[in-house]
């Protein structure tokens, strides 16, 4: 709700009009959009992607309204333009068919299939002569073809319709006729139980006829394929989807068919012929966008540009954008960057580092070594000067009591590899290697140890975030900018977005994608305490005294051995976005596992102050899985999650399958 | 219809023993507030009817006096706002043989879950019913009550209300969903992503019901904000429409698609109340006297149950009397 | 569903604050406007510092603001709910319930012909500042309004009604707090414009008036009809038993009797007769025209900045 306008404002392509569409596209460059959609291939394509993949953007992109502008724009003739295009984009909103209302009223379930494939056909046929009459009117194609096309397509009518003028116009005023006919009949049928509807055409006849009869005639559309492009696939019901199947597979030359929707939208491959399935790669060829964005080298260029067109358009600096961001990275020299981003320890203060005390009390605790004793493994182990070094000693610590070795010993064993990184060759120290992983797991313990905020700072990170759904970019920005403007700042205008903004924008944006997730019913509960629970265990996992694993925010489980009900809830938040698939399921040959792996969607990481980039995976056993995703089984969490993390916090205990006590022998 | 402020209001007096006119049919909506229970008591009928919800899930211990309907639909099943309503009609109320199209009616909509409010009166005003008054009783609204939710926030489904499907087209590059948005922030959310390719405009109920209440309800909306995408909260794609008037609020409705028209030709409209029942009031009697001008519908997110005890005391009654004609 | 007890934040009230600043306070609360009013409560004394700053971030939250928009809006209610179209339903009522709206509305402009409206107060007031509002919002004739001093004539060789034709005379106030000032124009003009016609109508209008106010005007003035858009009962005294700002258990950290010693506290310091608004008024609201003195002062005051900063300023009435 701003008053001032913001930018980065518009997050949804659906508010943009064609000319926006236009104006704000931006291409991938190391392949293009073209490329991916292939308008003009013959193989039907489903088109998913998740909420803000850019997915509306793309298609709108390729209908004719859009695609008329660019003709104009580019001075051509309207006839040159499509010939040159080779295709005349149809494109179909299958929600405009609100078919909700195809069903009930006590009518029978077959009457509807029939009554709403009819409707649908009258309402892309009436789409495809809306667009045809566009065309008649700003070229001189049909100049004398007019009648004998509407002849033909009157043709496809069962019973022979006199007394209309053969024009585009009357034909297409005929069809809405008999739509709204149908709409008054449908409407009132549930107050009388009975509904009467005569179908004038066969099925599918209007919708493949009616661009083959308009090519045949005309021959500057001789070689033009008919792109039907029909969106928000995931608001059409099972039995519309059976139809659609069948239109692909049923699909004729000059038509293309795409269609596009959420990850979730595909309700049914099944066709009406003799109930035969569609198969991916024989029908039809899937593409998942967000899958495309994320994999691309490019993304981040890609995300750049998106956000330079909207500076652009609101005369703001755009050249070079990560400047505008506050943040601390500056090239220097590779110690003092190890110090950048800790203005909250005072590194010449004698007060004892709150980390220090923690292993300190833990020794004494778990140990019981004497005060001494103590010292000398702290002293071994300082570094006052560099934190995250410390932190990296004390880890490289926490190993060696996990693997039960003397630890005063390994504590002068582990000074010496920190002074050897302090030196020249501190590429062979064990603290390298260590920072190689953890270095950015022991910054977010730093800030946690002394009540700072997580920090996701500056336009990488943020693209990083945005996990290949340019939405997520654009909502972090949004919320960023418009906080900018309640402190007073003016970023992008000689101004630099202030931290505390990019605070402010990622925690918003991170919430709202969590809560976003319009699930249906009783199910967007149990997602979402799922993913709390997964998240939550991430989270203790990266700030225990010894993380198993860096930058944790994938899993792993063999999908064979959990339950109906965890699957079905993995597979929900994956179709939402919340959770990512890594690989999809590798058949161990001898064991039968199949392994799957996911990752949290980055985009909720800000929500638990997890990393934004993902390193490892963690294997987890069935019974953890179920815990976390199977509502029947959430009980048993608490404890796993317990003795998941044994191993991650000091004293280390091992858990045995015989469940013998571990004795010390640390002295 | 050019004018609706025109139609009769007028606010019932509490304090008096029953209420004139008397009507020929009164029907009411049974919860346990004690609202309806009075407003019942008060008004002068020849005939007077409960209604029982199914999604209240009342027990026979609870039900009220007098002459009732429950539905025979138990709560767990799956029905919808046209059985419930048609067996009402053709199973119960049209038996009674004093009552005809010529009858005067009036409804207590306060205890309706507005889906059925709404189909009850499209069903009433297809087969010929004209004239019917309807009352809305005001709960006293300072309690905490008034910052919990009415419903159960499972939403199930999104879709038309049955008889107020309209006629839409299938091009859809300019369509609008204007929302009455209420305190919901889930339920504008539910709906502007399930119209997720429109332009979405919002009335708010202003002046509001208390003079917090409007600034509240903008707070709470603003949640849904991202759904409801850049014309959110500017003017002037946020209108103002008196919270407890259902003629000002058609007459916005009606200004709003007047406007939207004039500046590109509207390609569908779908409306959808979010807010109180009054306002639904307002956007069935706009459907159904601007069906056949404009491709519009109503849609609206289902809930499972409804609280059947929502706040409790009255401070206001309103009387609107419509005339179909 | 019950609320549970839980603590609010100072985080939440800021995002409140934030959200309600770039929506209807019209950008009256950006952040540094908001640290300057905040950093006011700096008395130890007092209490807490971190509490006393809570509770004036949560009282805040609570401020009713009504900006042009909104003012706007109530004229235009104003004038359509509580003038014409009872009139316009009279008039279908009286002629057989018709519904040709040319007739409606052709009969509705003789009456509206007889009518005037007036602002209450001095004309510099804000009152008769409404006027330009109203009559905008609705289209009307400028020659509709008049000043109280336009309804009498001849003052010089004896005080007639300067236009005996006028039936409705329809006076339009923002707020009315006590009623004095309704009652102070019953006494000086009504009496003597119902001697001179005791078949007109007077109207009083009001945005907002507190219940026991609107009372008193029923009771104890001449008017023959006073609608107010909203009536404030006890229920908006901030810190009164029935206070809906303060609900038990609401919020474990949240006290009124904190808020109010604060308040009063500081209150006392900036108008010592009045510390908690007008005659104890512990009003929360605001127009973007003015500030109600009815309301607390720690949210107005601003006869001295060094001395306090408002966040929703009043330009005082000097007088008072």
């Amino acid at each position: 709700m701003e008053k001032t306008e913001n930018p980065f404002g518009i997050t949804k392509s659906v508010d943009f009009s064609d000319t926006e569409i236009n104006d704000y596209w931006v291409d991938l460059q190391n392949s293009s959009f073209y490329n991916i959609i292939k308008p003009i291939s013959p193989m039907p394509m489903i088109l998913l992607g998740g909420k803000g993949s850019g997915k509306t953007h793309i298609v709108r992109h390729f209908s004719f309204s859009t695609q008329l502008l660019r003709i104009k724009k580019n001075s051509k003739s309207i006839t040159s333009g499509i010939t040159e295009d080779k295709y005349i984009g149809i494109y179909y909103s299958l929600g405009g068919l609100n078919e909700g209302r195809f069903s009930g009223k006590g009518i029978n379930l077959d009457i509807w299939e029939v009554v709403s494939t009819y409707y649908m056909d009258l309402s892309i046929a009436q789409k495809t002569m809306e667009t045809i009459i566009q065309i008649k009117d700003l070229t001189d194609i049909f100049d004398g073809k007019e009648e004998c096309v509407c002849s033909e397509i009157l043709d496809l009518f069962n019973k022979p319709i006199n007394g209309l003028e053969l024009t585009f116009n009357s034909l297409n005023n005929y069809l809405k006729e008999l739509r709204k006919e149908i709409d008054f009949k449908v409407n009132n049928c549930v107050f009388i139980n009975k509904l009467e509807v005569n179908i004038l055409t066969t099925r599918g006849s209007l919708i493949f006829e009616i661009p083959r009869i308009i090519v045949k005639s005309v021959k500057e559309l001789f070689e033009i394929k008919f792109l039907y492009i029909f969106d928000e696939l995931e608001n059409a019901s099972i039995e519309l989807q059976k139809y659609i199947q069948t239109l692909i597979r049923e699909r004729k030359d000059p038509c293309a068919i795409k269609l596009s929707g959420r990850l979730y939208s595909i309700k049914t491959y099944e066709t009406f012929c003799s109930g035969e399935e569609n198969k991916e790669g024989s029908e039809f060829e899937l593409v998942e966008i967000d899958q495309i964005l994320r994999k691309n080298t490019d993304y981040d260029k890609f995300s750049e540009n998106i956000c330079k067109k909207r500076l652009e358009k609101f005369d703001l600096v755009s050249n070079d954008i990560s400047k505008s961001f506050e943040n601390y990275t500056i090239d220097e020299d590779r110690l003092k960057k190890l110090n950048f981003g800790i203005d909250f320890i005072d590194l010449s203060s004698k007060t004892e580092r709150k980390y220090v005390l923690k292993l300190k009390k833990q020794l004494l605790k778990f140990k019981k070594f004497n005060g001494e004793q103590i010292s000398e493994i702290c002293d071994n182990l300082e570094c006052n000067d560099y934190p995250l070094i410390e932190k990296a000693a004390i880890y490289l610590f926490y190993q060696s009591w996990y693997k039960n070795r003397k630890l005063i010993e390994e504590s002068k064993l582990i000074k010496n590899e920190v002074n050897t990184f302090l030196g020249e060759d501190y590429k062979n120290s064990g603290i390298n290697k260590i920072f190689e992983h953890y270095k950015s797991d022991f910054y977010a313990q730093l800030l946690f140890e002394y009540n700072q905020k997580q920090r996701y700072l500056g336009f990488e990170t943020f693209v990083k975030l945005s996990g290949g759904l340019p939405r997520n970019l654009l909502q972090i920005l949004k919320h960023t900018y418009s906080h900018s403007l309640y402190l007073g700042e003016k970023p992008f205008n000689g101004n630099v977005l202030s931290i505390k903004s990019q605070l402010y924008g990622v925690k918003k944006a991170s919430d709202w994608f969590f809560e976003d997730a319009n699930i249906i019913g009783i199910d967007k509960n149990k997602v979402k305490n799922s993913i709390n629970r997964l998240a939550s265990f991430f989270r203790e996992v990266r700030y225990s005294d010894k993380p198993s694993e860096c930058s944790l925010i994938g899993f792993s489980f063999d999908e064979t051995s959990i339950s109906e009900e965890a699957k079905r809830i993995i597979r929900l938040a994956q179709q939402w976005s919340l959770l990512l698939s890594i690989n999809s399921g590798r058949r161990d040959k001898n064991s039968k596992r199949v392994d799957e792996s996911y990752q949290l969607n980055t985009m909720l990481s800000p929500h638990w102050d997890l990393p934004f980039s993902s390193r490892g995976t963690i294997p987890l056993s069935n019974e953890f899985v179920n815990s976390i995703f199977d509502e029947n089984h959430s009980k048993d969490y608490q404890m796993l999650l317990n003795e998941r993390i044994l191993t991650m916090n000091a004293p280390f205990k091992q858990v045995y399958t015989s469940q013998q006590e571990l004795f010390d022998e640390g002295l | 219809m050019k004018d609706y402020r025109i139609f009769f209001k007028d606010q019932l007096p509490l304090d008096k023993g029953t209420w004139e006119p008397e009507y020929d049919l009164f029907i009411s909506s049974f919860n346990l507030s004690d609202r309806v229970e009075d407003v019942f008591s008060k008004v002068n009928a020849k005939d007077k009817h409960w209604i029982i919800l199914p999604d209240y899930n009342i027990s026979a211990v609870e039900f009220p006096e007098g002459q009732y309907y429950v539905s025979p639909l138990e709560q767990t099943s799956v029905y919808n706002e046209s059985d419930v309503i048609n067996d009402f009609y053709y199973k119960y109320l049209s038996k009674i043989e004093s009552i005809n199209i010529e009858s005067k009616i009036c409804i207590d909509i306060t205890g309706f879950i507005k889906p059925y409010m709404m189909y009850l009166i499209a069903l009433l005003k297809t087969l010929g019913y004209q004239c019917i008054d309807f009352i809305f009783s005001e709960p006293n609204y300072y309690s905490a009550k008034q910052k919990t939710k009415f419903s159960d926030e499972s939403v199930y489904e999104v879709r038309q209300i049955y008889g107020f499907e309209g006629c839409h087209n299938p091009d859809t590059t300019n369509d609008i969903l204007i929302i009455g948005s209420g305190y919901d922030d889930q339920l504008i959310k539910y709906i502007s992503e399930n119209k997720n390719m429109t332009k979405k405009i919002q009335i708010f109920g202003f002046p509001s019901l208390r003079a917090d209440m409007y600034q509240e309800n903008i707070l709470r909306a603003s949640k849904a904000s991202d759904s409801i995408g850049r014309h959110c909260g500017n003017n002037p794609n946020n209108y103002l429409a008196a919270a407890n008037d259902p003629f000002a609020t058609a007459q916005v409705l009606k200004e709003i698609c007047e406007i939207e028209n004039n500046t590109e030709r509207v390609s569908n409209i779908y409306i959808s109340p979010l807010a109180t029942k009054v306002q639904a009031l307002g956007f069935t009697l706009f459907y159904l006297f601007e069906k056949d001008n404009y491709p519009i519908s109503i849609i609206y997110p289902f809930c499972k149950t409804h609280s059947k005890r929502t706040s409790a005391g009255i401070s206001r009654i309103w009387r609107y009397s419509i005339d179909f004609d | 569903m019950q609320n549970k007890s839980l603590d609010l934040s100072i985080e939440e009230l800021e995002e409140t604050i934030q959200t309600l600043n770039s929506t209807v306070w019209e950008d009256q609360a950006q952040k540094e406007k908001l640290s300057a009013w905040l950093s006011n409560f700096n008395e130890p004394n007092y209490g807490n510092l971190n509490e006393q700053k809570l509770h004036a971030m949560y009282l805040l939250s609570q401020f009713m603001y009504f900006g042009i928009r909104e003012i706007r809006e109530l004229m235009r209610h104003l004038y359509q709910e509580s003038f014409k179209y009872p009139l316009i339903r009279h008039i279908r009522k009286t002629n057989g319930n018709i519904k040709d709206l040319d007739f409606l509305y052709q009969e509705y402009e003789e009456i509206l012909r007889k009518s005037r409206f007036l602002g209450m107060g001095n004309p510099s007031e804000s009152g008769a500042h409404l006027l330009y509002y109203f009559r905008q919002e609705n289209k009307l004739d400028k020659d509709l309004f008049i000043n109280a001093l336009d309804i009498f004539d001849n003052y010089s060789t004896g005080i007639t009604l300067k236009d005996p034709q006028i039936e409705n005379y329809v006076f339009i106030d923002d707020f009315c707090g006590s009623g004095k000032q309704a009652e102070s124009y019953s006494e000086k003009i009504l009496t003597a414009l119902k001697n001179f016609k005791p078949t007109c109508k007077v109207y009083y209008f009001l945005l907002f008036g507190t219940q026991k106010g609107i009372e008193k005007i029923k009771s104890s003035t001449k008017f023959d009809h006073i609608e107010a858009v909203y009536s404030l009962d006890e229920s908006f005294k901030c810190f009164s038993d029935d206070s809906r700002f303060f609900i038990d258990g609401m919020y474990s950290n949240i006290s009124k009797d904190f808020a109010k010693h604060i308040f009063e506290s500081y209150g006392s310091k900036l108008w010592p007769a009045h510390p908690l608004g007008y005659k104890d008024g512990q009003n929360l609201i605001g127009f973007y025209h003015n500030t109600p003195d009815n309301t607390l002062p720690v949210i107005w005051f601003n006869e001295d900045i060094s001395k306090w900063k408002p966040i929703f300023k009043r330009y005082h009435k000097l007088s008072q």
